[in-house]
């Protein structure tokens, strides 16, 4: 069953191929993962007709068309309220993910189910920047000093906003992934090639820099359904960004510059081997099998050997094994006469 | 056919394959679970609710009861684990949680408010609107034990032409309604009481007569109901603009629904909207009574 739900995004017209039994798992998997409405874009992309789809699909096809683009509808909103609060150009500011695809039209964006507004600017803008969101009534949703601390110095975010009035969220972001285990990403090379959106001053990544950030948040994500989301938008932003038949060269050579590399290559072999993408550099170990793990479970949750199988993954995950390998290069470091060496950092 | 024409037998067997279609007003919830228990709970409270093959539609919702651990269960709504966890005694009690849980989201784009529909035995009816512990499904349960008839409780669903439509319902008492409701309905459907950690001691009441799913209700009166007992009772019409807000405020999903939902909450405020303040069961049912005389 697993194999319908990931075949339909390479072909969108299998659906015309599901009966009622087929649709009774696939309907909640579409929901559960979020996918819905964008599932139902990628059906009119296609031009599939749902005409002879099951009557509850078809209702349900259109309430989460309906919800999606009423979200999608307060979300420009409220970027525009964003783009009023900084009417000179400053410090560049750049939208990311769902916000950023809905204002530039990328694909990943329509039908999305759009939740906060993620925004980027550089480190030392940030008083200014959270100066004026006070003006605005952007009220930080957690407001203790050590915390903010911890955030500035260890995560690419600050703790999320909450506007005081309309309870939309926003997450100001100083780096695209946090700061710690060998990534190092350029994020003024990311400003520097921003793209206008139109809206205000506000910007968007260029299309190329689109991939690297999904790729970088893949591989920070946790084994949820966000991280075959982000495989998903990778997939879509790598056909957008590079026509199909044309070399990733040019996509390789700027992951190399930003220092996302190897994050390009983990999410893009992890995404070929659920939707076909082009690949760069060498495939991780098991890529086909990890990437398989990261599937929404069908509506009776996950086999025994499913879960076994994910068990056994998140013991070999990067994020379990950061203190171990930190202990151990910490005592590397000081039997070779480096006190308080701290974890090697490899470049990106 | 409705889940009472099924033998228990075969109900239970339906809910474990998952082929049980159960019709929740203008929608139908596909419902999966395989503990006996439950078929059994189901069969005695929503006897008279309609219940379809699942051969031949999809369902809108999907809900799956699902073991977590040895001693605790979950619902999986729409694929997606909710946060409760909980013991096998209140699965039935969570079952009405996670249902509204996912009608609020497939329910786009009509718009669902928090609130009790009751019909009078002459076709008129009253919403009795708020959040939990106002007392509104005490009252409700006492004007259906009184000869009412159910047309919703906690979703009150407005359709894109304005119509409502009825949503059939189990009752959800709490505390000492529990017997006060029993004593007014000692032959009515009750499910054993259960201990909720944050709501206390709750029942379920299956009203015996539910509003026919095909014709819209004819609404005559909003009632924002407030049970107190030490205090004055009070009634006070609301106007308009106070009766959109707090009824927007008492929706599930007007995020979801943009500026149509709005126009389409106004529109529901064209009707006599009153908060209402009462110290007793009979007080209440009475001021309900006489704001639908005057409507």
């Amino acid at each position: 069953m697993s194999d319908a739900f990931i075949a339909a995004w390479r072909d969108p017209a299998i659906a015309l191929t599901w009966g009622v039994r087929e649709w009774a798992d696939l309907l909640p998997r579409f929901r559960g993962a979020g996918l819905l409405a964008h599932f139902g874009e990628r059906l009119k992309l296609a031009g599939v007709s749902t005409g002879t789809f099951p009557p509850a699909v078809q209702r349900q096809l259109a309430a989460a068309a309906a919800s999606a683009a009423v979200r999608a509808r307060s979300t420009r909103w409220e970027c525009g309220e964003l783009a009023l609060l900084f009417p000179s150009a400053g410090a560049p500011m750049m939208l990311l993910k769902g916000a950023s695809y809905l204002l530039t039209g990328a694909l990943p964006g329509r039908g999305r189910f759009l939740s906060d507004i993620d925004l980027l600017v550089p480190r030392e803008a940030l008083p200014a920047v959270e100066q004026r969101l006070a003006a605005g009534d952007w009220v930080p949703a957690d407001k203790a000093d050590a915390d903010a601390r911890y955030f500035q110095q260890w995560l690419h975010q600050l703790p999320a906003y909450r506007h005081g009035v309309r309870h939309s969220m926003l997450d100001l972001h100083h780096t695209i992934i946090a700061p710690w285990g060998g990534h190092v990403v350029d994020t003024d090379a990311l400003l520097a090639a921003a793209v206008p959106t139109g809206v205000g001053h506000l910007l968007a990544p260029a299309p190329l820099d689109r991939c690297l950030i999904v790729a970088a948040h893949f591989v920070r994500s946790d084994a949820g359904s966000g991280a075959f989301r982000d495989l998903l938008d990778l997939d879509e932003l790598i056909s957008e960004a590079v026509p199909p038949g044309e070399s990733l060269d040019a996509l390789e050579a700027r992951a190399r510059e930003i220092g996302l590399w190897r994050a390009l290559c983990v999410a893009t072999h992890f995404a070929a081997a659920l939707f076909g993408t082009r690949t760069v550099g060498p495939a991780p170990l098991g890529a086909g099998l990890r990437a398989r793990l990261l599937v929404p479970d069908g509506v009776r949750g996950p086999s025994p050997f499913r879960k076994a199988l994910r068990r056994l993954q998140r013991v070999g995950t990067y994020r379990q094994t950061l203190p171990l390998r930190v202990m151990l290069s910490r005592s590397i470091g000081s039997r070779l006469g480096r006190p308080g060496a701290g974890p090697a950092r490899s470049p990106g | 056919m409705r889940v009472a024409d099924h033998s228990p037998g075969s109900l239970r067997s339906s809910l474990r394959a998952g082929r049980l279609l159960l019709s929740f007003g203008p929608l139908q919830a596909r419902v999966i679970a395989k503990e006996a228990g439950f078929a059994c709970s189901l069969h005695r409270l929503y006897g008279s609710w309609e219940a379809v093959s699942a051969d031949t539609d999809v369902g809108d919702i999907t809900l799956c009861l699902r073991r977590r651990g040895l001693r605790h269960w979950v619902w999986v709504v729409n694929g997606r684990e909710s946060p409760r966890i909980f013991p096998r005694a209140m699965a039935l009690a969570q079952f009405e949680w996670a249902m509204h849980l996912a009608m609020a989201v497939a329910l786009a784009p009509r718009v669902s408010i928090h609130a009790a529909v009751v019909v009078r035995p002459d076709g008129r009816a009253a919403a009795l609107v708020g959040r939990s512990g106002t007392g509104k499904s005490t009252l409700a349960a006492g004007l259906v034990a009184a000869g009412w008839t159910l047309a919703a409780d906690e979703f009150l669903v407005l359709e894109p032409s304005g119509d409502i439509a009825p949503v059939p319902a189990v009752i959800t008492l709490k505390g000492s309604s529990i017997d006060l409701i029993r004593s007014r309905s000692p032959d009515g459907t009750f499910s054993p009481v259960a201990i909720d950690a944050e709501r206390g001691p709750i029942a379920h009441y299956a009203a015996p007569r539910l509003a026919r799913p095909d014709s819209p209700v004819d609404l005559r009166t909003i009632v924002f109901p407030r049970y107190a007992a030490d205090a004055d009772p009070l009634v006070r019409a609301l106007p308009r603009g106070e009766a959109i807000i707090r009824l927007g405020r008492q929706s599930h999903n007007l995020h979801l629904a943009g500026p149509e939902g709005f126009r389409l909450v106004a529109g529901l405020a064209r009707r006599p909207v009153h908060a209402a303040r009462y110290a007793s069961l009979d007080a209440g049912m009475q001021v309900v009574n006489d704001l639908l005389e005057e409507a």
